[in-house]
C-alpha cells in the first residue's frame, strides 16, 4: 500500500516537471516569435525580402503555446472563473464547496477526454497521410506535430484537473492540497520597483 | 428536443454554472458539447465540433496579436513608463485644484496608448498615484476611486486586448476597432477631468480631507521641477512606441500582429536601457504573457464552440425573428443589451461577458444593419463599467490587493469609483446617441484611403 502510494507520488512529481517544462518552452517560444516577426518586418523594409513561412510559423505557434501552457495556467489558478459565490460557499460550508469544486474539476477531465477522443484519430490521419500546412514550393511544415501537441496538452490538462479534484477530496478530510504553486505577480513587481527607484 | 429548447436551456444552465464558480471555458465547451449532442442525437458530431474549434479557431496569424500585445503591455510597465507619464502629468497639473486626480486620469489615458491590459494601469497607478494623493491630503476614497475609474481607459484607448478580442469574434478589422476606440476614450478622459473639477470646486469635501481643504492654494515646498530634458527623456519613449504601433497600423505599413511584435520588441529595448530588466524578471514576464494568452485563447475557443452550438440550435435566428415581430426599436434593444451587460458585469469578467453576449446579439441585431464597429465600442464600454461595480469589480480587487493596506477597504474603493462608473454610463449613452463619437475617425480614415 505504502509502496504504491509513494510510486504514485513520484509520478505526480514527474508530472509537475513535465508541466513546468511545457510552460518554459511555450514562454520562451513567445519571445522567439516576437524576434522572428520583428526581423521579418525589418528585412521587408530594409531589403524588400521578407522571411518565407513566418505567417505559417506564427499560426502553428499560437496553437502550440496555448496547448503547452494551459495546464500550468490551470495549476497556478489563472483559468477564468467567477469565484465570488464559490469562495463564500467554500468558507461557510466547506463540504458543499469541495463537492462543487470536485464536480467542476471532474467536468474539466470529461471535457478534455472528449477533445482527446476527437483529436487522437486526427493526428494519426495527419501523420499517416503526410498532411502539411503552407504552400508547396514556398514553405511547408508537417501537420502532425501540432495535432499531436493538442492531444498531449489536453491530456496534461485532464491530469491536472484530476489532481485538483483530488485536492478537493483531501480537503473534505481536512488534509492540505498536494501541491500549491502561485504565479508571480509581475505587474505588482514592476510597480514596486518603479516606486522605489 | 427541439433546437430552440436546447438553446434556451443551455443559456440558462451556462449562466448558472458560471455564477456557481465553474471554470468559464469549461462551462461554455461542455454546454456546447451536450447541446449539440442533444440536438443532433449523435455524440460523434459533438466530439468533432469540440475538436474542430480547439484545433482551428485560433490557428490564424491574426491571433498572434494577443501574446504580442500582452507582452508589450507588461514590458512597458516593467520599463517604468507608467510612472514616467504620471510624473509629467503631475508636474503640469500640480497647482490645479483636484490636479492630482486629473493627473492620474491624463497619465492613464497616455499610458493606455502603449498598453492594452487594464490591470496593468490599475496596478501601477495604485502604487504611484494613491500615496501621492494621500500625501497632499486628498480624500482617500477619491484617491483609490480615481485610480480604479481611470484604469478602464486602458481598454478603450488603443491598443486594447478587449478591442482585439471583439474584433476577432465579430470578424471586424482590428485596426478599425482601434481607431473607433480613440474618440470615446478621449471623451471619457475629458468627462473624468470635468467631473473632478466639478467635485473639487462645488463639493470639495469629496476630493479633499479637512487638512487638505485648509492647505488649498499652498505651494508644496519640496516640489520637484522637471527640466525640459528630463521631460523629454520621459516622453520620447512613449511617443516612439505610439508611433511604431499605432502609426504603423494606420499608415498601412504592417498588420496588427506585426505591430504587436515591433511594439513588444521596442518596449523590450527600452526596458533593457532602463536597466530594470534582469533575466529573472524577463522570464517572469514571458511566463505571465503565456498564462494570459493561454487563458484568453481558451476562452475564445470555448466561445466559438458555444456560438457554433447556438447556430445549430437556431436560437439567435428565432430570437431575432421574435424580436422583429415585436417591432421593437433599435434603441430599446440596445437598452436591454446594456442592462444585460451591466448585470453580468457585476459578477463575470469582461472577456467572458463579451464572448457570451456578442454572438447572440450579433444575429439579433442583424436586421437593423447596425455598424458592428460601433456596436463593439458600446460593448466594450458597457462591459468595462462592470470592472467598477460591486460585488466583483475586477479593477477594484486589483487595487485592493496591490495596496495591501487595511486603511483602504473594498467599500472605500467601490464608493470612490462610483462617480466614475456613472460618468462612464453617461459617455456610453452619448456614444449610443451619437455614433459619430466612435465612427468619425473610422469614416475619416476610409475617406482618406479612397
Amino acid at each position: 500500500m505504502n509502496a504504491t502510494l509513494s510510486f504514485l507520488d513520484a509520478l505526480r512529481r514527474l508530472f509537475g516537471w513535465v508541466v513546468l517544462i511545457f510552460n518554459a518552452m511555450a514562454s520562451a517560444w513567445i519571445f522567439v516569435i516576437m524576434l522572428l516577426v520583428t526581423l521579418d518586418i525589418t528585412l521587408r523594409f530594409a531589403f524588400g525580402g521578407p522571411i518565407s513561412g513566418v505567417t505559417e510559423i506564427v499560426e502553428i505557434s499560437i496553437v502550440v503555446v496555448l496547448f503547452l501552457q494551459m495546464t500550468h495556467a490551470l495549476k497556478v489558478g489563472r483559468i477564468t472563473r467567477s469565484d465570488a459565490l464559490y469562495s463564500v460557499i467554500l468558507r461557510r460550508v466547506p463540504i458543499l464547496g469541495n463537492i462543487m469544486g470536485m464536480t467542476f474539476n471532474l467536468a474539466g477531465v470529461g471535457l478534455m477526454v472528449a477533445i482527446i477522443a476527437g483529436g487522437w484519430p486526427k493526428w494519426l490521419q495527419a501523420y499517416d497521410g503526410g498532411h502539411f500546412v503552407g504552400n508547396i514550393g514556398v514553405f511547408t511544415f508537417p501537420e502532425w506535430p501540432h495535432r499531436l501537441i493538442l492531444v498531449i496538452g489536453c491530456a496534461t490538462m485532464a491530469i491536472q484537473f484530476f489532481l485538483l479534484a483530488l485536492d478537493n477530496v483531501r480537503a473534505m478530510f481536512g488534509k492540505p492540497p498536494l501541491e500549491v504553486e502561485e504565479a508571480v505577480d509581475v505587474e505588482a513587481d514592476a510597480a514596486e520597483r518603479s516606486v522605489s527607484k | 428536443m427541439s433546437g430552440l429548447e436546447v438553446g434556451l436551456i443551455s443559456v440558462i444552465a451556462m449562466l448558472l454554472l458560471i455564477y456557481l464558480g465553474m471554470y468559464v471555458p469549461v462551462v461554455l465547451a461542455l454546454i456546447s458539447f451536450v447541446g449539440v449532442w442533444a440536438i443532433k442525437d449523435n455524440v460523434n458530431i459533438a466530439v468533432n465540433l469540440l475538436w474542430l474549434a480547439a484545433a482551428r479557431t485560433v490557428m490564424d496569424f491574426l491571433f498572434g496579436v494577443i501574446p504580442l500585445f500582452v507582452l508589450m503591455g507588461l514590458l512597458t510597465s516593467a520599463a517604468g513608463m507608467g510612472r514616467d507619464t504620471y510624473l509629467v502629468a503631475h508636474f503640469f497639473l500640480r497647482r490645479v485644484r483636484g490636479g492630482l486626480g486629473m493627473a492620474t486620469v491624463v497619465a492613464n489615458a497616455i499610458f493606455a496608448a502603449i498598453t492594452g491590459v487594464s490591470i496593468a494601469s490599475a496596478t501601477v497607478f495604485s502604487r504611484i498615484a494613491v500615496p501621492e494623493m494621500i500625501r497632499f491630503d486628498y480624500n482617500k476614497r477619491f484617491a483609490v476611486g480615481t485610480v480604479a475609474g481611470s484604469s478602464v481607459l486602458g481598454m478603450l484607448i488603443p491598443p486594447s486586448i478587449l478591442l482585439i478580442i471583439y474584433a476577432l469574434i465579430a470578424e471586424e478589422s482590428v485596426g478599425d476597432m482601434f481607431i473607433a476606440g480613440i474618440g470615446p476614450g478621449l471623451l471619457l478622459t475629458v468627462a473624468y477631468c470635468a467631473m473632478i473639477l466639478f467635485m473639487a470646486y462645488v463639493i470639495p469635501s469629496t476630493v479633499y480631507n479637512p487638512e487638505g481643504l485648509a492647505r488649498l492654494g499652498e505651494v508644496d515646498p519640496d516640489e520637484e521641477i522637471l527640466s525640459v530634458t528630463q521631460m523629454l527623456a520621459k516622453l520620447v519613449p512613449i511617443v516612439v512606441l505610439v508611433g511604431i504601433v499605432l502609426g504603423g497600423i494606420y499608415a498601412g505599413l504592417y498588420t496588427p500582429t506585426e505591430a504587436g511584435a515591433a511594439g513588444a520588441f521596442v518596449a523590450f529595448i527600452f526596458a533593457l536601457l532602463r536597466r530594470g530588466l534582469t533575466p529573472r524578471r524577463m522570464w517572469d514576464i514571458l511566463v505571465e504573457t503565456g498564462h494570459i494568452t493561454a487563458t484568453l485563447l481558451l476562452l475564445i475557443i470555448a466561445a466559438s464552440m458555444y456560438s457554433r452550438m447556438l447556430g445549430i440550435s437556431g436560437l439567435p435566428t428565432q430570437l431575432g425573428n421574435w424580436i422583429n415581430g415585436l417591432d421593437a426599436s433599435l434603441a430599446l434593444l440596445l437598452f436591454i443589451y446594456v442592462v444585460i451587460l451591466l448585470i453580468l458585469g457585476t459578477i463575470i469578467d469582461s472577456v467572458s461577458i463579451m464572448l457570451i453576449t456578442v454572438p447572440l446579439f450579433l444575429t439579433v441585431l442583424a436586421p437593423f444593419n447596425v455598424d458592428l464597429v460601433w456596436f463593439g465600442i458600446i460593448t466594450v464600454i458597457g462591459v468595462e463599467i462592470g470592472l467598477l461595480t460591486p460585488p466583483l469589480g475586477l479593477a477594484v480587487y486589483v487595487i485592493k490587493s496591490t495596496l495591501q493596506n487595511e486603511d483602504f477597504t473594498l467599500a472605500d474603493i467601490f464608493i470612490g469609483a462610483a462617480p466614475y462608473a456613472v460618468t462612464m454610463l453617461i459617455v456610453l449613452i452619448l456614444t449610443i446617441v451619437f455614433p459619430d463619437i466612435a465612427l468619425f475617425l473610422v469614416d475619416l480614415k476610409k475617406t482618406l484611403g479612397n
